[in-house]
């Protein structure tokens, strides 16, 4: 086991909440999207983080969809209104997605942190002998 | 006394092997910071050193074996310093205030991994200084 090896699993840490960072992004992008290819509002997307086996780091498992009903808003001018006026709007949080924003990024942070830790450790270790 | 295989440089180089599989277990940690119902590990330093240099006191030493992907490889094998090293692990299954059920502190984890990489440091640091004596000495002083 390497100093080298570690990087795979900082990287991963990366990887998992670069895309993390994707589907908040998609959510807030979508905030206000009231058709979709699989009909009705846009519905809030969420990465299910796994980790990996032998202590390798972590992986995004799959993204699922938030099942949670669809925010009913008044507006009876809104093409997609229904009989009642009311449109499904997305059920995305702007708070909750904001919060979710700074954790996915601190988290990255700490990673990149633990990455060069390792790169450090590696340059150390590529100096024995030099001096 | 041999040159290069002392017992002071067969010690720096375990505790250099454990010092990485150490950060390898705390990088995972950090990997892992929002996978719900992880339980944070860590290296116990001084067991896995103990443990490390009895399995290296041994004169034959345990042999490392290379793995046959075909039958018709040739068995390789030779001293046990690179590879899986066995280390001491223990998993922190306490109560977790978060309610993910996942139990890793990053303030912690960020502290045992500087601790941690300057402990890296300082042991290839040594190893540096232990060459740098003997090349004194093969220089005879002059330099």
């Amino acid at each position: 086991m390497s100093v080298i090896s570690t990087f795979g699993t900082s990287a991963s840490g990366m990887a998992a909440e670069r895309l993390r960072l994707d589907t908040i992004s998609s959510n807030l992008a979508n905030i206000n999207t009231t058709r979709t290819p699989e009909g009705g509002p846009y519905r809030r997307l969420m990465a299910v983080m796994e980790s990996a086996p032998d202590g390798r780091g972590v992986h995004v498992a799959r993204i699922v969809q938030d099942e949670s009903p669809p925010l009913l808003v008044h507006n009876p001018g809104h093409p997609d209104a229904d009989a009642e006026g009311n449109v499904a709007m997305p059920n995305v949080n702007p708070v909750l997605e904001m919060v979710d924003m700074i954790s996915a990024t601190r988290a990255y942070e700490a990673n990149v942190a633990a990455f060069n830790a390792a790169k450090a450790m590696a340059a150390k270790a590529l100096e024995i002998g030099k001096a | 006394m041999k040159i290069l295989d002392d017992r002071t440089m067969r010690t720096l180089e375990t505790a250099l092997d454990v010092a990485s599989a150490r950060h390898q277990v705390i990088a995972n940690n950090i990997a892992n910071v929002n996978t719900p119902g992880f339980k944070a590990a860590d290296v116990d330093f001084v067991s896995s050193l103990e443990q490390a240099m009895a399995g290296r006191a041994e004169p034959t030493g345990p042999k490392l074996t290379g793995r046959a992907t075909r039958v018709g490889h040739l068995p390789i094998s030779g001293p046990a310093s690179a590879g899986q090293l066995p280390v001491v692990q223990t998993v922190d299954e306490g109560a977790s205030m978060r309610v993910d059920g996942n139990s890793v502190d990053i303030d912690l984890e960020m502290a045992k991994m500087a601790e941690n990489a300057t402990m890296y440091n300082t042991f290839a640091q040594l190893v540096s200084s232990k060459f740098s004596l003997l090349k004194y000495v093969i220089s005879e002083g002059r330099r």
